[in-house]
């Protein structure tokens, strides 16, 4: 059934960071779901060259990323180039929907950007979430549990079987699988912190390291999953035992049901309908956790399809899909900066210009200082602070008030139907439905145009026009609707 | 790690929730012209003016109490350690400190060398603290313990508003800036609040110009978020009104402060209280490494550092307000202690019971409140310091002595809690 520019309009304000009009006609054409599963088709747009290659720590292996000069002393720049890396992925990848779960995973299983294992973190984005994101979340959560930045962040590599340390244990079964409502105690936790005692990462070698003398050995009992974890000398497995529990957290039909609720709320609602997430558990225990087919399960689900907009964009999002409705660029390059020159790395670089007005909404990417990843509800970001930020940064991308920062938008180019000879109702209307779907009221619309008209002369000249536009712009994309994804 | 603003998962209806809210402050009366749209910038100014002038009926009179959240699980025995304790030493032998080494208190506890200022306090009786003190039901969970506490209603799944904004609703004080949130987000403790805002800079709350007459700005902007059901309309209602007052409050002139996140944030609570605005509570995050897994430090390092940050940040904001002081409560609260016994790595895991600063100018204070559970073996819980008062009876305290709440307003802000009598302040 082909897809109405009003429908398409709203699939990919929540399936991408912000519709553009080759979005809306490919799922126009394509319809939602041949258009979702063409996303979620590794081999789509892979070749994309989206990031320079001056993004140095992403051309590099985790073994290599610490020992690199340009890292060595300077960690931070590892954190500074993926949060710039993911910010102009975010605005300008073609592969929307894969972007939109890379973030959510990335959430889901978070580690911070401040904290010793942070010289880990481009090489856990790419080689934990963007490697699984299309795959197994168990998969995904093995991987991470055994990843220096984790393995760093929670304490997994202090834990020891004189001293287990219940960091990771306890978010293990709290946060990235099963959660509370599964009835976990207390011995679950320390049993879990237990069969993941012996574990670290070497450095030197780059590879993890398993350590018997510290492993605890001796039954363990984490919820239904057992193991006698006797004695052995078998480094490998007493890593086979440790995967074995992640493995058996990650199938547990508690998990399914919280990664569908995750899920439910990150694309769909902040209050996910019941019914919807129960369908979905279901096919997540159907296909052993994985991602993409549970993506497409809530995609075609007529509970998705019939629902408007409802959630409040995240700060990321308002920023990611006014770049991509205005088509705005920043001056500088979207380049990752010059290694050659330290001090001067990421001084090149039109990155900032992005991921800077995410930041100061207290949104830069993987920033959240606690494990749980930023969180998913309009209550979070509906503040003063963040309204009045946003009503700003609107007038300042639209009117082009940053020039050293940002290339001013080509509303001509943006709005290639608008003529000189069009009235301010009839640009409202272009506006709304290009930026919106025509999900702006009436009333609404016709009070920007009233506005408008008041302070812009009606003449028939192209900066006249440009003048009306660009109100216009400012006004819907300070209005509610555009909030809402 | 430490704890968040948000619980993962268990979110509510916000939009449905606030469809039943009425609007707020000095849009009253302004939205009610049938659509009909008289605002200005004067208009705006006027309005909230008279808010302020007029006040709320029925609100509570008294001090502002801020609440002071100790985000991370801060460790009590170290901020206020028990002397003459060897088993504390012994459970402890790289964190623990020689009682010679502590600030004297009531002969039974000693003061974190760090804290001097609280020091200065206690003996000005301007401050009091309560021990052995915490949540309920220990959980060991940032998250849970944290939502708990904001949350504070126990027995009421279905509560979906923090006890900071019960505070407000059940005192009638519904005034814009009645709440303040020194946060980028909205802390759950405020969820709800009837005139609550949150930020932590000017500059992120001062309306740029959409090129067009101010008072038609702020009319268009009034126009677009005209809706009803819809949570980010309902609070971009109160935004606007308060972008404009903020203007004037953000001439008021800065204290001096110590170089800290925390201690930015007093700062900017200062100016606001200091401007006029009509708070009745407010809440603050602290700003450190409080949840100190590894490398605990007890003489410097971590928890040295945050003691002394937390010590300075308190001490300048008094310093700021002067009189001001007199009609101001700090409360600390932090979700858990740590464990009794430090781990392999000189570290503390996550515990129970922890201690509450309560401070001001015009308190009783000079006292520390403590059923002390004891620290033998057999007195512990699971590892850690028993809770033997909770964390509510303290705040209740608090609201009684220094904000005129009454057992009925209690009663709604803590649901099914019968708080216990304290000699605190």
């Amino acid at each position: 059934m082909a897809l109405t520019q009003a429908q398409a309009h709203r699939f990919a304000t929540a399936l991408t960071y912000g519709p553009t009009p080759a979005v809306v006609d490919s799922l126009q054409k394509q319809g939602l779901a041949k258009w979702a599963a063409q996303q979620l088709n590794p081999k789509y747009a892979n070749a994309e060259q989206v990031l320079d290659d001056s993004f140095l720590a992403h051309q590099l292996s985790v073994a290599e990323v610490p020992k690199h000069p340009a890292f060595l002393a300077t960690k931070g720049r590892v954190t500074t180039e993926l949060t710039l890396a993911t910010a102009v992925r975010q605005s300008y990848s073609k592969r929307q929907l894969f972007e939109v779960l890379v973030e959510h995973f990335n959430d889901y299983l978070h580690t911070p950007l401040s904290y010793d294992g942070r010289v880990y973190r481009v090489a856990y984005d790419r080689d934990v979430i963007r490697k699984h994101a299309l795959g197994s979340f168990p998969e995904m959560l093995v991987a991470a549990t055994f990843h220096p930045a984790m393995m760093a962040y929670l304490n997994l590599d202090k834990s020891t079987a004189e001293h287990p340390n219940e960091n990771f244990g306890r978010e293990l079964l709290e946060l990235f699988s099963v959660t509370p409502s599964a009835g976990y105690t207390e011995t679950d936790v320390v049993n879990a912190a237990r069969l993941l005692t012996g574990f670290s990462w070497d450095a030197k070698k780059g590879v993890l390291k398993i350590n018997l003398a510290k492993h605890y050995f001796g039954p363990v009992q984490v919820l239904g999953f057992q193991h006698a974890n006797a004695k052995t000398t078998d480094p490998d497995e007493v890593l086979a035992r440790g995967k074995a529990l992640v493995r058996y957290v990650a199938l547990h039909p508690a998990t399914a049901k919280a990664f569908a609720f995750r899920l439910v709320r990150r694309l769909h609602s902040d209050s996910p309908d019941s019914a919807l997430v129960a369908d979905l558990a279901q096919v997540y225990r159907d296909t052993k956790g994985n991602i993409p087919k549970v993506v497409l399960a809530l995609v075609n689900h007529p509970k998705f399809k019939s629902n408007p907009p409802v959630k409040v964009k995240r700060p990321a999002e308002f920023v990611a899909s006014t770049v991509r409705a205005l088509q705005l660029t920043p001056v500088k390059p979207l380049t990752g900066g010059n290694p050659a020159k330290p001090n001067a790395y990421f001084g090149g670089s039109g990155a900032p210009a992005l991921s800077n007005i995410a930041k100061q909404q207290g949104h830069l990417a993987m920033n959240w200082p606690f494990p749980n990843g930023y969180p998913d509800v309009a209550l979070a970001w509906t503040t003063l602070s963040s309204q009045v930020q946003r009503w700003n940064v609107a007038a300042d991308l639209a009117f082009g008030r940053s020039p050293k920062t940002w290339n001013k938008p080509d509303l001509a180019a943006v709005f290639p139907t608008l003529n000189t000879d069009a009235s301010t109702a009839k640009i409202v209307a272009v506006v709304n439905e290009q930026l919106l779907g025509g999900r702006l009221p009436a009333p609404k619309a016709a009070a920007i145009a009233e506005r408008v008209g008041q302070v812009a002369p009606a003449t028939d000249s192209a900066s006249a026009l440009k003048q009306r536009t660009e109100l216009a712009v400012v006004a819907v994309l300070a209005s509610p609707e555009w909030m809402l994804r | 790690m430490t704890s968040p603003s948000f619980q993962s998962t268990g979110c509510t209806d916000f939009i449905n929730t606030q469809a039943a809210l009425s609007r707020r402050g000095f849009f009253k009366g302004v939205m009610a012209l049938g659509g009909g749209i008289v605002l200005s910038t004067q208009g705006v100014d006027l309005a909230l003016a008279d808010t302020l002038q007029n006040g709320e009926p029925g609100a509570a009179s008294g001090d502002i109490l801020v609440n002071l959240n100790m985000r991370g699980g801060m460790d009590g025995l170290l901020a206020v350690p028990v002397l003459g304790a060897a088993g504390l030493s012994s459970a402890r032998p790289t964190l623990a400190l020689a009682d010679s080494e502590l600030l004297p208190l009531d002969g039974f506890f000693g003061l974190h060398p760090k804290l001097a200022g609280f020091k200065q306090l206690f003996d000005a009786k301007e401050l009091s603290i309560a021990h052995a003190v915490g949540t309920p039901f220990g959980t060991r969970s940032h998250f849970d313990d944290q939502l708990a506490i904001e949350l504070s209603a126990y027995y009421s799944p279905t509560t979906v508003d923090g006890w900071q904004s019960r505070l407000l609703k059940s005192t009638g004080a519904s005034a814009v800036f009645s709440g303040v949130g020194v946060s980028q987000n909205t802390p759950v403790s405020l969820k709800d609040a009837p005139g609550g805002v949150a930020f932590d800079a000017f500059s992120d709350v001062l309306l740029k110009d959409f090129k067009m007459e101010r008072g038609a700005q702020l009319e268009l902007l009034q126009i677009l978020h005209n809706d009803t059901g819809r949570y980010w309309s309902t609070v971009a209602q109160t935004s606007l009104g308060a972008t404009v007052e903020l203007e004037r409050v953000a001439q008021t002139p800065a204290g001096t402060y110590p170089d800290t996140e925390v201690a930015s944030r007093f700062k900017l609570l200062a100016q606001l209280i200091k401007s006029g605005l009509p708070i009745r509570t407010a809440n603050i995050d602290f700003d450190g490494d409080l949840d100190v897994h590894v490398a605990a430090g007890n003489r410097d390092g971590a928890m040295a550092d945050n003691f002394q940050r937390l010590n300075d940040a308190v001490m300048a904001f008094r310093a700021d307000l002067g009189d001001l002081w007199k009609r101001t409560t700090v409360t600390t609260i932090t979700e858990f202690g740590r464990r009794f016994e430090e781990n392999a790595a000189a570290g503390l895991d996550h515990g129970w019971a922890s201690v509450m600063f309560v401070m001001g100018g015009s308190v009783s204070g000079g006292k520390v409140h403590a059923r002390w559970p004891g620290i033998g073996a057999g007195d512990l819980v699971n590892g850690d310091l028993k809770v033997t008062t909770d964390y509510r009876s303290v705040l209740a305290h608090v609201m009684q002595q220094r904000a005129g709440v009454s057992g009925s307003q209690l009663a709604q802000i803590f649901p099914d809690f019968k708080p216990e009598e304290l000699q605190l302040v």
